[in-house]
């Protein structure tokens, strides 16, 4: 089910009406028997009021109750049982491509899709469900005509002219309220946008709640609240009057048409040409067909909404892959070696780093760090710059991207923090033997001693109850806790006290010994613990030593990197 | 000040309360409320009038009269249907507006109570509580007030008007009808409790299918490094396969529930023809009276529907009052922060004087600080150096007259701010923390939270003080450009640099920093450090340092280990010390405490 290939819309829209074929065949037959019933409720009126009520027999009473009754459990079971069918075809089918797109924008490789993560989750959310309503518009199209065609029938018996007017009335009354509602969508939109905006500044204020209070701001805050919330009480003020418009016009419309049938039927009563029950059923009747036409001239809206998601969703599931992964070569040892890498702001960069040695990269310009990093996560595909990067002596090209990142950690430097527990971030994939060992390196001993759950203290999403510093150790400890063959950490530090730093970077050194470890780094802390130190400027190694013999001989090294 | 202990979340109001809150309101002002009642009663009352002309026409066909009575009945019927419509119209329009009052009124008291509370009550209660209350309570009572709430208000009235019709008719037609009632209300008792949990889940498995799907999206970078796809992948299809199960169960009992209404429909027509048939038969009731009871049932079917599906969505909306006047009670009178300024704009700077000072968080065994005393003169800086958890930022809160000290005192001058609620101490003392936030909206807009009456030269002023002023020009709109959530990016030294112009803005004679200029990068924090000590010249100054560079500036420095003061003096005297503070520095400045091999 996964990975169907689709290019197109009109594709996707193929697929949900193949896969759903019984489903609609079962429900417009249901629906089609529920509306005939709710038909049948007014015309029944009728005659129960003709030959029950009129007429005075016991025994046609009785016939009556059982008729209604009969009637009334077809509409509820037919409803119930087809609406069910059609619900659960259209929330599976809604799920399957919710599925298939979230699975799109989760894969090792990233696709061209150009869309912002928010986007994503949009397609995947309203417009998987959108798209699968399209198999609700054939049941309950065929379902809806069923009815017209039905009240059609009945007011022709009754009287032809009779039936042309009600029939062109309730057309006259939809194609006015169609107009209207419009305008009044767009009112209610604005309105909509504005109570969400005043909703926005109460979750902004509240959010900057501990700064505001900090500066004092609260006043002022809340005189910016009301101004905002005033406005969307004026725009709410407005919709109401929008709305009662639309209410009368609409009430004053059905019940002229209403008038006018009843006064015609009355006449053709009084001339009897027409029975009192027969009157029943027209006045009846009139009241009801809006409904079923409203849901008829509705489809068509349905069936647009439901191609221009299936268009968005197209934009993801068809996206292309960013690169091809090799597939063959085994990573044998951990060194890892750039050689002659083009890139960015890197100029045929070459260094490399033996096995289990510990390695600092001090890049004068930051830039260069995140060239280089982008480079060894293979988020830049290897065909996008020259020069070759090797794991292990293989080539990263030549190599399976799980393999890759098997054997090469590097950790993304906006250090993310997933909703969960500390551990669950710490150890993401519930496998490490280290947990304890990386959070006493990372100095996060502080953060989990401070609540009574310890690791199993819940973080929020982002990190939301988390300070930068204590997310960036967080993250850091997350990576020595993976305990990869060779590790690159690119600024783990920097939002750390000095204090801390100090111990941070000892710790890693402990932790680290005998893997291979490269930090990208302007830390003097971080850059006096590693073995060697390799000096990027210019997009080029200039300078290799440790950090003291680079701050002994090294004047531009010393002004870049002591503070 | 009450005696009670205060509850951990915010209040909520009992039902009664609510209503004596909305009925107060109505009364402060009666013309609208008493308006939209009467026009709703008439609206309904007119609505029902052209099904009773129709029974007198049926009665005129049986009793045989001339169809000249056919005019009157037409006039009448097309003047209360007309009369009705505008009716309906107005009353639609007054609901709405009712409704907006009432609703403006309680979200703006429901802000207030929150941006007056102290910091250590919202902490207490905590955001999450905070935030559903003024955001999603809010969000609740809107959305109801757009369309449940007036939808059943004017049901309500249509059924009630209809029944009394009836009534008039012939009381045992009433009856019939009104035997219809116990029946829908069965219906709702039977399927709202079991469909309010499914809902309830179905929203919460929605965030959580949101949350993961977001979070992996996101945070991809992490999730491809730590090869994480399958399991958020996992995720996804667990939270999506189990919003579509309860979908499921939702209509399930839907559907049953519809049931039970359609089973409600049948009762209350089917004893209004049976009682029909016998006053009929029986010579009490005419077949126009009958018919007329029959069809104003059969109307009745669509706004009894809407109560129903309504009823739900109106009741959330009740329990959102409930939540909101609940926290409208709570802050009683209280002052907003700064509603009062009472800082001199030329006020001289205060000494800080801290004395044997203790803190412990509750439910903890240990002190965060243990027998602290500082001095700070009027118009100084002191530098609070020190490793994470040794107290720095417990102190810096405490200066600022946030928490409550175990033992000691903070005295601002000749203030005790065991004295001041936190409005008073604000008066006197800023704090910047480590939590960064630009307000949404136009950067102006956020400044002026500060100094709501600055004038734009003013803002630039402030701005130049901190060195931002270079970047706010280039800016698309100037001071004017949309900052924050969903305007402008502003990266972390920008997003300091505003948070420092406004300390410049707000003139307190004290301020504390405990910002964390360490986020913006070596070169950013350098920056960042002269904006500091430019926005707080002249003033006292507490600044916990996190980059001993901010410390070198400051005039005394004091290192904090396990909560007490270690070394205190300048950074001359302290590095000559040779102690912590002399190893620190060597630290720092060169990546190592050996000092043998640095350059001199």
């Amino acid at each position: 089910m996964t990975n169907t290939e689709v290019r197109t819309g009109r594709e996707i829209l193929r697929i949900t009406l193949r896969r759903n074929r019984g489903a609609m065949a079962a429900s417009t037959l249901l629906l089609g028997c529920y509306q005939a019933a709710e038909t049948a409720v007014p015309v029944l009126l009728g005659v129960i009021v003709e030959y029950a009520l009129r007429g005075g027999r016991l025994s046609s009473l009785g016939l009556a109750l059982l008729a209604l009754g009969l009637v009334m459990a077809a509409v509820s079971y037919s409803w119930r049982f087809g609406g069910r069918i059609l619900q659960k075809a259209t929330t599976t089918e809604a799920h399957r491509w919710r599925v298939e797109v979230a699975d799109r924008g989760l894969q090792p490789v990233a696709r061209e899709t150009g869309l912002k993560s928010g986007e994503v989750l949009t397609i995947a959310t309203e417009d998987a469900d959108q798209t699968a309503n399209v198999v609700e518009v054939v049941p309950l199209l065929v379902s809806s005509l069923v009815s017209v065609v039905i009240t059609g029938v009945v007011l022709a018996v009754i009287s032809v002219p009779l039936g042309v007017l009600v029939f062109a009335g309730t057309a006259a009354i939809l194609t006015v309220l169609g107009v209207m509602s419009r305008r009044i969508g767009a009112n209610t939109q604005a309105q909509q946008a504005m109570v969400a905006r005043a909703g926005a500044k109460v979750s902004d204020l509240i959010a900057g709640l501990r700064p505001l209070h900090g500066f004092g701001g609260s006043h002022a805050a809340f005189q910016a609240y009301r101004r905002v919330s005033t406005e969307a009480k004026r725009q709410s003020i407005v919709v109401a009057r929008v709305n009662g418009v639309y209410a009368g016009l609409g009430l004053a419309l059905n019940s002229v048409l209403a008038a006018a049938v009843t006064l015609w039927a009355g006449l053709l009563t009084f001339r009897g040409e027409i029975t009192i029950g027969q009157l029943v059923v027209v006045v009846g009747l009139a009241q009801f067909l809006i409904e079923p036409l409203k849901l008829f001239s509705e489809m068509p809206k349905y069936l647009m909404i439901a191609r221009a998601s299936a268009e968005r969703m197209a934009l993801v599931l068809a996206a292309p892959a960013r690169m091809t992964p090799g597939t063959d070569g085994v990573v044998s040892e951990s060194g890892l070696e750039v050689s002659g890498v083009t890139h960015g702001t890197l100029r045929d960069l070459t260094f490399s780093v033996r096995p289990g040695e510990f390695v600092a990269v001090a890049a004068y310009q930051p830039q260069a760090a995140a060239d280089l990093a982008a480079v060894l996560s293979v988020e830049v595909p290897p065909a996008s710059y020259q020069g070759v990067v090797r794991v292990g002596e293989q080539e990263v090209a030549s190599l399976a991207i799980e393999s890759v990142r098997t054997h090469l950690l590097v950790n993304p430097s906006h250090h993310e923090v997933f909703a969960g527990t500390l551990r669950d971030n710490v150890d993401p994939a519930g496998t490490s033997s280290l947990v304890d060992e990386a959070v006493a390196a990372a100095m996060l001993t502080d953060v989990v001693a401070l609540h009574s759950d310890g690791l199993d203290h819940a973080v929020r999403d982002r990190g939301a109850n988390l300070s930068g510093g204590q997310r960036q150790r967080l993250s850091l400890a997350r990576a020595l806790a993976a305990d990869p063959e060779i590790l690159v950490l690119h600024d783990p530090t920097t939002a750390v006290d000095a204090v801390t730093e100090q111990l941070i970077a000892r710790n890693i050194t402990t932790l680290r010994r005998g893997r291979t470890t490269i930090v990208i780094t302007s830390s003097p802390a971080l850059l006096d613990v590693a073995d060697r130190v390799v000096v990027l400027d210019g997009g080029v190694v200039t300078s290799e030593g440790t950090h003291r013999d680079l701050l002994g001989r090294d004047a531009a090294y010393q002004l870049a990197v002591a503070r | 000040m009450t005696t009670s202990a205060p509850a951990k979340i915010l209040r909520t109001a009992s039902g009664r309360e609510a209503s004596r809150w909305v009925f107060d309101h109505c009364r402060s002002a009666p013309v609208l409320p008493i308006a939209t009642a009467v026009a709703t009663v008439a609206g309904a009352v007119l609505q029902i009038v052209p099904v009773f002309l129709l029974g007198t026409v049926v009665d005129g066909v049986v009793q045989g009269r001339d169809a000249s009575m056919l005019w009157t009945t037409g006039i009448a019927t097309v003047v209360s249907a007309l009369a009705g419509a505008v009716m309906t119209a107005i009353s639609t329009y007054l609901v709405g507006r009712l409704g907006a009052e009432l609703l403006a009124r309680l979200r703006e008291g429901a802000v207030r109570a929150v941006l007056g509370m102290p910091s250590a009550r919202v902490e207490q209660a905590g955001r999450g509580d905070v935030l559903s209350r003024v955001g999603d309570d809010v969000a609740v009572i809107s959305a109801g007030f757009r369309t449940a709430v007036p939808t059943m208000f004017s049901a309500v009235v249509l059924v009630v008007i209809a029944t009394t019709g009836m009534f008039g008719l012939d009381w045992r037609l009433g009856l019939a009808g009104a035997c219809a009632l116990p029946a829908y209300w069965l219906a709702l008792r039977w399927y709202l409790p079991r469909s309010q949990p499914l809902y309830r889940a179905r929203s919460e498995a929605q965030a959580d299918r949101a949350q993961a799907l977001i979070s992996g999206l996101d945070g991809i970078a992490t999730v491809r490094a730590y090869r994480l796809e399958n399991a958020f992948r996992d995720r996804v299809t667990a939270e999506s396969w189990r919003v579509r199960n309860i979908g499921v169960d939702v209509f399930h009992f839907f559907g049953r529930f519809i049931g039970r209404e359609n089973r409600a429909e049948f009762i209350g027509l089917g004893l209004i023809i049976v009682v029909g048939y016998l006053l009929v038969t029986g010579g009490q009731s005419s077949l126009g009276q009958v018919s007329v009871a029959a069809l104003l049932f059969h109307k009745l079917f669509v706004p009894l529907g809407l109560i129903m599906a309504f009823f739900d969505e109106a009741q959330k909306s009740g329990a959102g009052v409930t939540r909101l006047v609940g926290v409208l009670t709570e802050s009683g009178g209280d002052e907003l922060v700064r509603s009062a300024v009472a800082v001199d704009a030329d006020a001289r700077p205060l000494p800080v004087s801290v004395r044997g000072l203790s803190f412990r968080y509750p439910d903890s065994e240990h002190d965060v600080l243990r027998d602290v005393d500082l001095e700070i003169p009027a118009g100084t800086s002191l530098a609070l150096v020190g490793a994470t958890g040794a107290g720095k930022t417990t102190l810096a809160a405490l200066v600022a007259g946030t928490g409550t000290p175990l033992t000691g005192s903070v005295r601002i001058g000749s203030h005790d701010l065991a004295d001041l609620d936190e409005a008073g101490a604000r008066a006197l003392v800023s704090i910047l923390t480590q939590e960064a936030h630009v307000f949404a909206g136009p950067l102006a807009e956020d400044l002026r939270l500060a100094a709501p009456d600055a004038t734009d030269d003013e803002l630039m002023d402030a701005l130049r003080t901190v060195g931002a002023d270079t970047w706010v020009e280039a800016l698309p709109s100037g001071l004017r450009t949309e900052v924050g959530e969903g305007g402008e990016r502003l990266d972390a030294t920008k997003v300091a640099q505003i948070a420092l112009a406004r300390l410049v803005l707000g003139r307190s004679p004290v301020v504390v920093l405990d910002e964390s200029t360490a986020e913006a990068g070596s070169q950013g924090a350098a920056a960042l450090e002269r904006a500091a000590l430019a926005a707080c010249r002249g003033r006292t100054t507490l600044l916990v340092a996190h980059r001993l560079t901010q410390a070198v500036a400051a005039d005394r420095i004091a290192v904090l280990n396990s909560g007490r003061v270690l070394e205190q003096g300048t950074h001359e005297e302290l590095v000559a010390l040779g102690g912590r503070y002399a190893a620190l520095w060597a630290a720092w400045r060169f990546g190592t405490a050996h000092t043998d091999c640095v350059p001199r």
